[in-house]
């Protein structure tokens, strides 16, 4: 048995408990919508912003801050539903952190995600996650030079 | 995000704490103690009273206080071993990691909070070569004791791509 790894630049990420933050693996722009539209009907959101990681890869995050319980409720329902296999792996993963994660930085040939489509009130979560991303971006900027 | 609890004030007053002391002294009970001082308009709490007692008499603190709490108002509050250390936002540095000691990569990660400077800070030193021990791969720190002590946290090494396990 060999192990072959290769060093690798760590990836930055955005952790927290009260934000919603769905990541849709293989599943279309339109799909997607379809899935945030649907989560911010039935669990109130007031809006979101979805981001594109890489081709057929999107995350979403909603504006209105949940507790921790409810934000597992939300992605569990997605999951359930929509039938994704990663989707139900991202929630297992998220159960076992006890917080929800999303890349911000770019991961070996993907870019860093950048958002591709907003929606309704932009004001409360996701307006402290855009903050942060831009934080996390400069400091991934600043490595780079 | 949760805004910042102001400091609080000292739960007693340097005139109580002089009465319990006395009284302490005295010999006087804790019961007694309480009624006194609401006799004399210097009431409080009784767990902070009890608390004080006690570290006057130099006893140690009681183990798993929660033993004494009925069953159903117990549930109610998360315990404080499951209850993360910061509620609100965190940076996330994470990927495989292999030290010199450790050559076989394993899965690390780094959770830090704070304000912005020392975030950035502690982040480049983590991109810098610092990763979490083996011994205890997923770290939630704030960032500033990350950047006091690195090597309380981390140790030396690098990050690394996933491994291909040939076989």
């Amino acid at each position: 048995m060999a192990n072959q790894t290769l060093k690798a630049e760590p990836i930055l990420g955005l952790t927290d408990r009260f934000t919603v933050k769905l990541d849709f693996d293989n599943f279309s722009f339109k799909s997607t919508r379809y899935w945030a539209d649907l989560v911010m009907e039935k669990f109130r959101q007031k809006g979101y912003i979805m981001l594109k990681s890489s081709e057929k890869h999107y995350h979403v995050v909603f504006d209105r801050y949940v507790s921790w319980d409810e934000n597992l409720s939300v992605i569990a329902w997605v999951a359930i539903l929509s039938k994704s296999v990663p989707l139900h792996r991202y929630l297992a993963m998220q159960c076992i952190k006890m917080s929800s994660t999303l890349r911000v930085s770019p991961k070996g040939d993907k870019p860093s995600p950048r958002i591709v489509f907003r929606y309704g009130c932009q004001d409360h979560a996701i307006k402290d996650f855009l903050r942060y991303r831009k934080l996390i971006k400069r400091i991934v900027k600043e490595e780079v030079r | 995000m949760p805004k910042r609890k102001p400091k609080r004030k000292p739960k007693i007053s340097s005139k109580t704490r002089w009465a319990i002391r006395t009284y302490v002294k005295q010999g006087i009970s804790a019961n007694k103690i309480q009624k006194k001082l609401q006799s004399q308009g210097l009431g409080i709490r009784r767990k902070v009273l009890l608390a004080e007692v006690r570290k006057l008499r130099g006893k140690k603190k009681k183990l798993h206080p929660e033993k004494y709490i009925r069953g159903d108002y117990r549930k109610r509050v998360t315990p404080k071993a499951r209850r993360p250390k910061y509620a609100g936002r965190h940076v996330a540095v994470y990927r495989y990691a292999r030290t010199l000691k450790h050559r076989r990569p394993y899965s690390a990660r780094f959770e830090f909070y704070g304000s912005g400077k020392d975030l950035g800070k502690a982040v480049r030193l983590a991109l810098s070569g610092i990763v979490p021990k083996w011994e205890n791969p997923f770290v939630e720190c704030s960032a500033r004791a990350f950047l006091n002590n690195p090597y309380k946290y981390g140790e030396r090494g690098e990050w690394v791509g996933k491994p291909n396990i040939e076989s």
